[in-house]
């Protein structure tokens, strides 16, 4: 493995410690809010996607910090997991081009695309 | 410099086989398939909910876009696949940084593989799966929260 691969691969590693953190507060948000409820996660009540909360949450500069970090380090992780996974299939050299660029311009589109939902939706929180 | 690649001679069917691995090469397999539901499933996650920045109404059109039984079912396999991946996904980068494997000891008969060493917590990790499973079954099927 070359050195920059080294590289990529710890980050991958310590990307998936922080997403361990950050996703596990995400699901305990979404999906575990009957079993241990935190008021503090769904601040308006009742079901964790109801408007309400959605716009509860994004006042939370904290929510939005959060959100940009988890999509970042997710979008890493994933793809470069994915990546490695095709480039084990020993493509081509010009296929082998094709998708790390593929898969670069895809998280990059992807990670502009989550931080303006994460951004906007707090100015139009904030506004409410 | 070049970098000299070996032919994946297996290719896919060699995620299928676990041979004298034993039960971590399975748990491989399943980290890498539920790592490739899980990308998947992220990549729409991010453009669906990002509906939220168009205002109430989108929102709400997007949600029910993705409401039904079988998207329901389909969303409780993610969180299934979520926690193995992510307990499974701690094991491993334990292992990765050396904690769980120990320090390097004399060779003596016999043997103790760095396997053998870590499958201790290999099992706790995933009777803690199957409990973050229920948990979440819990939550998801017999509370009526979702």
């Amino acid at each position: 493995m070359a050195i920059k691969d080294t590289k990529l691969w710890t980050w991958h590693v310590l990307a998936g410690l922080i997403i361990f953190v950050l996703l596990g507060l995400h699901m305990l948000t979404m999906h575990l809010n009957e079993l241990l409820p935190i008021a503090a996660l769904n601040p308006a009540g009742g079901h964790p996607i109801d408007w309400a909360n959605v716009v509860a949450r994004a006042q939370q500069i904290s929510t939005m910090v959060v959100y940009i970090l988890l999509l970042g380090v997710a979008l890493y992780h994933g793809l470069y997991g994915l990546r490695n996974i095709l480039m084990e299939l020993n493509p081509s050299q010009g296929l082998r081009g094709l998708i790390s660029g593929t898969i670069i311009f895809v998280g990059v589109v992807l990670f502009v695309v989550g931080t303006w939902a994460a951004i906007a939706v707090r100015s139009t929180a904030l506004g409410a | 410099m070049e970098v000299k690649r070996y032919p994946n001679k297996l290719g896919l069917k060699g995620w299928l086989g676990g041979g004298r691995w034993g039960v971590e090469r399975y748990l491989y397999t399943l980290h890498r398939v539920t790592g490739l539901g899980l990308v998947l499933y992220f990549l729409l996650h991010i453009i669906v909910t990002a509906s939220r920045a168009l205002g109430e109404t989108q929102w709400i059109d997007a949600m029910g876009l993705v409401s039904g039984t079988l998207f329901y079912i389909g969303e409780y396999l993610v969180f299934v696949a979520f926690a193995f991946h992510a307990l499974n996904g701690l094991r491993l980068a334990l292992i990765e940084f050396g904690i769980l494997t120990g320090p390097a000891e004399e060779p003596i008969y016999p043997y103790r593989s760095s396997l053998n060493v870590q499958r201790p917590f290999m099992v706790v990790m995933m009777i803690l799966v199957a409990v973050v499973v229920l948990a979440g079954g819990w939550d998801f099927f017999l509370t009526g929260g979702h």
